[in-house]
């Protein structure tokens, strides 16, 4: 894992608030009925992806509550959803060659199960209990949204591995 | 690097198979919810993971017979606190919201422990407002809640306590008696109507099925209706009563102990059943405070004693009808015998005496006159065991069959009973007294209006019955109650000779004729039981109009005297009331709805 | 103490992620806290700035759409005030029969949605109104049609609107026919469910349902929605009872918000709960 660079930092806090504010300003507008691709949980796989779990977390953590307070119902669910799930990427993308896996499909198959997860987490913390309506948002937003934000993880890969080059050098 | 390391394949694998089962769990839940039916769900509800909770039906609801609702059910909500969810600012809020005390809150909730789930109940009965204001503040008062307990509430602007019966949580004896069915904290009904129709009324639980997590909580339903067993509403009730009817009868006993049962004499529906004193139904409705059933019970006035079917008391008078019916019908007498009455009869050196001299007098006399010798002369004539015999025809020592839990079978001497009772030492004077209605023979107001009514109709005994149809509330049909009825073996020549005197004992010179009414012919007779601790007991039996009779009552007056002075009037009152008042009388509906009869015999075999 | 700090380094990864998701819990809790208010009233003004800028587009794409339909809620709109006037005068001279005094008509605040998502957790509005606009925490959001939600967070030039189809939202209403008075709340979609309603109580599918003067969020007679459905409730007494909203929530552009001054009793709750720069 590299050690974290205060310019690396910085791009990743900048390519997160750029992707927080897609989410705000972009989501709605190609919503699929009430399903929405999450811009945010997309970049949250790269960043973990690249810079281990704890970074994962921590970024998760900040931008779950930046939603939360600019949008939620309830403050601390995205939070807390993201906190784990920048975890759980971190931990199961950690390669010796991060910018490798950010190519493969195996890391869409991977954003696809983390986003799942991501869904899962928050409709718990939401609903706190497993009756009708979390089986119906489950089945809409868990499933659905988590295949709508796997779509744009693919386009960013197909994009990735095109201008791949580029990440090794800087890496 | 096409493919991982091998560490990270095994993360890979790790993670991802501990995701798949996580989603596997779910999925099996969501399957189980949808598409394994009740049997298969029965055995899991038996696990702790997942809980079968009951689903209460509806008890059944209560109409008059204008199809008005009288008893309905109400929910009353009592707010909860969860010790662990709650945050100790929110006390004053709570105070301010619902008047509790703080003090009180807190001491609850350190009671039940600060950190238990199992919530407390701090108020009970709060107002729709106040349940209002704490639904839409929830989110700022975690862990405070409510819960529904459902209630009568009775919309009559008569009492009825004694013929409706009450509702009351299970006691623990009960619910030892009446097994499986019941849980503790159910409801169920006690006394009347609510009683012998409890299996009805209640409806059968349905099940729901909730999980519960690690400590026991319940987490909400689990369900998604159709793994579900529905509950199955309780069944309505359609009263004959004539509401009306009702509430004048009871206002007529006011300041007064007695009772009046009013009749139909064509199908025996009760039109009015008023027991006075009584109590008041809506002091008996949910969590029945303990001074109220103290007082209820300790009251030396006994208000919550239904004089109507349980209080037996000496026919007096009223009873002569049924020796005069039993020597005719075995042709000890006719329409034209006479018997002496020289103004007393001796027996075995004991003087029984009557009003007045009668002189050489004849059945239907003998009725209007109410000669006490001519039955003195007549039960010798006919003999104890025919007597006895009549009277069981007439449900006399045996329970009419009413619709109501608590009946009195009250007391009909025959031999077998006086040789049990005096181990054979009892002698013929014992039936002196039986002649007349005195001694040890005892009916009920019940019994006697439903004797009244097989004089009214000319022969036919119908079982009394306050219930004339019930409703399911499901399918919304509606089933008559089959009347039963039995023709007694007595001949019409002899209904008429009895009706005859009856007619008289109103409207010739007997003792009846504070019962008339204007405008409608009134039969009946009066009554004096004697009563060895105070003053006699008052009754009064009667029916109207003369021909085609449209009500039979009965009115005793305890303490009252004489029958002819304070239970007539009452009587009459009633007959007039039941004839010309509103919605009743003459405008009842007895043919809008055909009724089923079915004869005693078939009847003896019907499932009750 | 050197072999906490030695344990804590070895597993720094573990103990930080699991520090973070305590504090998202922690807040879930404390979620309707004053503080946390706070922090939302400088957060929504610049998440609703980001909106804003894009919101324009979404009201583009259903203009067309609107001009028709608001054509046809005018029609609506002009014989419901008709109706009204009719009403109107009738309920004036029953009001002063029995001394009620006049309810002085509500102040509207006319807003445009620059925002809204909808996915659970994040079923909200965001509007181009806040404090500045004297709007409120709790004051209740209508449209023409009907209620949409209540506000539940306010910057200076923004609000964020909680709606009627989130979980915790509830109402106490009545059916406007029969004035028997329930408590509304999400049920599944965009299909509310009205509560504490007993079997016995005159309801029929097709009844309107409104806000009633119960509740201590929303004024009186607010169209709420249609009664789709009635079947037997889980509690013996209670039927269970779908509405219909009036509103269509993906479709809100134009709302109203209502300057709805709460009863004491709300007021008290208010003051626990909101600290003074936010009020």
């Amino acid at each position: 894992m590299p050690p974290p660079i205060p310019r690396a930092v910085l791009r990743d806090a900048m390519l997160m608030a750029g992707l927080v504010a897609l989410q705000i300003m972009l989501a709605p507008l190609i919503a699929i009925g009430p399903v929405v691709p999450d811009f945010v949980l997309v970049g949250l796989l790269f960043v973990a992806a690249r810079r281990g779990r704890l970074t994962g977390a921590v970024v998760g953590f900040c931008a779950g509550l930046v939603i939360d307070l600019g949008l939620g119902e309830v403050v601390g669910l995205f939070a807390l959803a993201k906190t784990i799930t920048g975890f759980a990427a971190g931990y199961l993308l950690d390669e010796e060659h991060p910018g490798e896996v950010l190519r493969t499909p195996r890391f869409v198959l991977a954003a696809l199960a983390l986003g799942v997860l991501h869904n899962l987490l928050s409709l718990l913390a939401y609903f706190r209990t497993l009756d009708q309506q979390f089986f119906s948002a489950l089945l809409e937003h868990g499933v659905g949204g988590a295949i709508y934000s796997t779509v744009f993880t693919s386009v960013s890969v197909l994009i990735l591995s095109r201008i791949a080059h580029r990440i090794d050098v800087q890496e | 690097m096409e493919y991982g390391s091998f560490a990270t394949r095994g993360r890979l694998l790790l993670i991802g198979g501990a995701f798949l089962a996580l989603l596997a769990v779910l999925g099996y839940r969501l399957y189980q919810l949808q598409f394994i039916e009740y049997d298969t769900f029965r055995q899991h509800a038996e696990r702790n993971s997942i809980r079968r909770i009951a689903r209460e039906p509806m008890r059944g609801l209560i109409y008059d017979r204008d199809m008005k609702l009288i008893v309905n059910n109400n929910p009353s909500y009592t707010l909860t606190v969860t010790p662990f969810e709650f945050k100790w600012e929110a006390l004053p809020v709570l105070g301010r919201m619902f008047g509790v005390d703080s003090n009180f809150v807190r001491y609850r909730i350190i009671q039940a422990g600060r950190y238990s789930f199992e919530p407390v109940k701090i108020a009970r009965d709060i107002s729709f407002e106040q349940l209002a204001m704490l639904e839409e503040n929830k989110s700022q008062l975690p862990g405070v809640n409510f819960v529904v307990e459902s209630r009568r509430e009775y919309s009559m602007n008569s009492k009825l306590a004694h013929l409706l019966g009450y509702t009351k949580e299970i006691s623990p004896q009960l619910l030892k008696r009446l097994g499986d069915y019941y849980q503790p904290g159910d409801i169920v009904g006690f006394n009347g109507i609510e009683s012998y129709y409890e299996n009805i009324l209640r409806g059968r639980k349905g099940f729901g099925f909730f999980t519960v997590n690690a400590r026991g909580k319940v987490v909400e339903s689990f369900e998604n209706g159709q793994s579900d067993i529905p509950a199955a509403e309780g069944t309505d009730l359609v009263l004959s009563l004539d509401m009306g009817l009702q509430a004048y009868a009871e206002g007529i006993l006011r300041n007064r102990a007695g009772a009046i049962v009013a009749m139909d004499p064509s199908n025996g529906e009760i039109l009015a059943f008023a027991s006075s004193p009584d109590y008041d139904l809506r002091d008996l409705t949910g969590r029945i405070p303990v001074d109220v059933w103290q007082r209820l019970n300790t009251d030396e006035r006994h208000p919550m004693y239904n004089r109507c079917s349980m209080a037996a008391y000496p026919p007096g008078s009223t009873f002569k009808m049924m020796l005069a019916a039993a020597a005719l019908q075995e042709g000890i007498i006719d329409e034209n015998s006479t018997i002496p009455c020289p103004g007393s009869y001796t027996l075995a050196g004991t003087t029984f005496k009557c009003h007045g001299a009668h002189g050489n007098i004849n059945v239907v006399h003998a009725i209007e006159a109410s000669c006490n010798v001519f039955f003195y002369k007549l039960i010798f004539k006919l003999g104890f065991e025919q007597w006895s015999r009549y009277g069981s025809m007439f449900h006399f020592g045996r329970k009419t069959g009413m619709d109501i839990s608590n009946e009195n079978p009250g007391t009909l001497p025959s031999e077998a009973y006086y040789n049990r009772r005096y181990a054979k030492r009892w002698n013929k004077g014992y039936l002196v007294s039986l002649g007349i209605g005195q001694g040890e023979v005892n009916t009920t107001p019940l019994q006697m209006a439903a004797y009244t009514s097989t004089f009214a109709n000319g022969g036919t005994y119908f079982r009394p019955h306050a219930v004339r149809a019930v409703i399911d509330r499901t399918s919304g049909g509606r089933k008559e109650i089959p009347v039963i009825r039995e023709k007694l073996p007595i001949s019409d020549r002899v209904w008429r000779i009895v009706q005859n005197g009856m007619y008289r004992v109103v409207n010739g010179n007997g003792t009846g004729f504070a019962a008339r009414v204007d405008g409608a012919q009134v039969a009946g007779k009066t009554g004096t039981a004697q009563n060895p601790h105070g003053r006699d007991h008052a009754w009064f039996v009667g029916y109207a109009p003369f021909k085609n009779p449209k009500i039979a009552v009965a009115v005793i007056i305890e303490n009252g005297g004489t029958g002819g002075i304070t239970a007539a009037p009452v009587a009459g009152s009633v007959i007039r009331r039941a004839l010309s008042g509103p919605g009743s009388g003459a405008a009842r509906d007895t043919a809008a709805v055909a009724p089923v009869f079915v004869e005693k015999k078939a009847a003896e075999e019907l499932p009750d | 103490m050197h072999s906490l700090l030695r344990f804590i380094e070895t597993f720094k990864d573990y103990v930080v992620a699991t520090a973070l998701s305590l504090v998202s819990i922690f807040l879930i809790a404390h979620s309707d806290s004053p503080q946390i208010q706070v922090l939302r009233s400088l957060t929504v003004g610049a998440v609703a700035t980001l909106q804003s800028s894009t919101g324009w587009v979404s009201s583009m794409l259903s203009a067309r759409n609107e001009n028709a339909s608001l054509r046809t809620i005018n029609m609506e709109l002009m014989e419901e005030l008709l109706q009204l006037r009719r009403v109107k005068q009738e309920n004036a001279e029953l009001r002063a029969m029995i001394g009620f005094m006049e309810r002085s008509s509500q102040s509207l605040v006319p807003a445009e949605v620059v925002g809204k998502t909808f996915a659970p957790g994040t079923a909200t509005l965001t509007i181009n109104v806040g404090e500045a606009d004297s709007v409120r925490v709790r004051m209740p959001v209508v449209t023409e049609r009907g209620l949409v939600g209540k506000v539940i967070a306010v910057s200076r030039g923004y609000a964020i609107v909680q709606l009627a189809i989130t979980k915790d939202f509830r109402a106490t209403v009545k059916v406007s026919r029969s004035r028997i008075d329930g408590i509304i709340a999400w049920r599944l979609g965009e299909k509310l469910a009205l509560q504490n309603i007993v079997k016995t109580a005159d309801i029929r599918l097709g009844d309107t349902i409104i806000t009633s003067e119960y509740s201590n969020t929303f004024p009186p007679d607010i169209p709420v929605g249609t009664v789709t459905f009635i079947g037997p409730g889980e509690r013996g007494v209670f039927s269970a009872i779908d509405v219909q909203p009036h509103v269509q929530f993906q479709k809100l552009e134009r709302v109203f918000v209502i300057r709805f001054a709460p009863r004491a009793e709300q007021q008290a709750l208010e003051q626990r709960a909101l600290p003074q720069g936010v009020r």
